[in-house]
């Protein structure tokens, strides 16, 4: 790698890592209370 | 490396790499579906469908995982060198994995209805809010870019592209791995409270984050101490290094300080100095080894002699030369490169100092 990818690649891990952590407690924090079944969540109870 | 593109070169050890990977892949969602029918059994929420596709997905992420691991884990330690011989491959395979995890999705959930099945999934009412996002719309964002990735992976489309903008699209790998962590969390994570599968995740982002972001500090690091410059008449030399420190066959780093990294290669009593990007993807020839009396790349294997910095025939890949000095049992280098059809004389460590 050259130096200016050297130093592009350290500065998206920088700004990846918090966002992926981010994601991850984001999702989990607003887990629905009762998940429904992934058919019934897209089409609806009763298809 | 090649001389000439043909579609595939296989070799034997590619071919035995390939029929293990696609064995594993085999045995886990094999695995998986056995052991998740004793976890569900029929007539649970989670039927055998459902079962197969989180196999294939499962083993799609884990595919995903490794391949993203390797890379940091080479440039940390060289031991984990040989896993990153072949890993294109490993991609394309992760790949078509991936694609036949999307095709049980599609012909699941969107086959039954008035309209398309890509349609369906485009189109289906999800409301953007942190417990109910369009997880499969990341997943298939994520598809779309690996499937570009694995389309231009041969090094024809590299040339074509030239190797800047081919390794900057395949850079788009940690964009199209962020969509498939939201995929995984705003999906599975979020409908089934799974705590192996949660830590399993959350581990992975861990594991595969801290990896590059410790790889990235340590590849910068010697960046931030460049070889002081000493001044001889009208020219300027990089004051590289000790005589005494540098091993016969083991390169040596130099950082200028403008420019890209040189690399010293003592070779008997023969001493040069050669830019440190390899001509295929920069990688970095400071950390090769030679093997058959040429420097070698630590990530594909492309070669080059240490005496004129050309790949040996029938290649024809170059690398700078540089113009090398022994003073007073210093190295001394000329940061300025040589242009590439008249390269430096190999410095002589024997007898008067030379330049």
């Amino acid at each position: 790698m050259n130096r200016g990818q050297r130093r592009r690649h350290e500065i998206v891990w920088l700004i990846l890592a918090p966002l992926l952590v981010a994601i991850l407690v984001t999702a989990l924090a607003y887990r629905p209370d009762a998940p429904a079944a992934p058919r019934e969540a897209i089409f609806g109870e009763g298809r | 490396m090649s001389a000439r593109y043909v579609a595939v070169q296989w070799n034997r050890r590619k071919v035995a790499y390939d029929l293990v990977v696609v064995a594993a892949v085999l045995l886990y969602t094999q695995v998986f579906q056995l052991v998740g029918r004793r976890v569900f059994p029929e007539g649970a929420e989670v039927n055998s469908q459902i079962l197969a596709m989180r196999a294939w997905g499962s083993c799609a992420y884990l595919m995903l995982t490794a391949i993203l691991a390797i890379g940091p884990l080479a440039r940390l330690d060289r031991r984990f060198l040989p896993i990153l011989y072949n890993r294109r491959h490993l991609g394309v395979i992760f790949f078509l994995v991936a694609l036949w995890h999307a095709r049980q999705v599609l012909g699941f959930y969107h086959a039954y209805g008035p309209i398309s099945e890509l349609a369906s999934l485009f189109t289906y009412d999800a409301a953007f809010t942190p417990s109910s996002m369009p997880f499969q719309l990341f997943g298939a964002a994520a598809l779309a870019w690996f499937a570009v990735m694995a389309a231009t992976s041969h090094d024809f489309w590299q040339r074509v592209m030239g190797a800047r903008a081919w390794k900057t699209l395949h850079m788009g790998i940690y964009a199209a791995w962020a969509l498939v962590v939201a995929h995984v969390a705003f999906g599975a994570l979020q409908r089934d409270s799974v705590p192996v599968w949660t830590g399993g995740v959350a581990l992975s982002v861990v594991v595969v984050a801290g990896l590059h972001l410790l790889a990235a500090r340590r590849s910068r690091r010697p960046d931030r101490t460049p070889a002081p410059e000493r001044t001889d008449g009208d020219d300027a030399w990089l004051d590289a290094a000790a005589l005494e420190d540098l091993e016969d066959g083991r390169p040596l780093t130099v950082v200028p300080p403008r420019g890209e990294r040189l690399l010293l290669l003592r070779e008997g009593d023969r001493v040069t100095a050669l830019g440190a990007v390899c001509a295929h993807q920069g990688g970095p020839l400071d950390e090769g080894r030679v093997i058959d009396g040429c420097l070698t790349c630590p990530w594909h294997g492309w070669q080059y002699r240490g005496a004129d910095g050309h790949s040996p025939p029938p290649y024809e890949e170059r690398i700078p030369t540089h113009r090398v000095v022994v003073r007073e049992g210093r190295v001394l280098v000329d940061p300025r490169p040589c242009a590439l059809d008249r390269p430096a004389e190999p410095c002589r460590t024997t007898g008067e100092e030379t330049r």
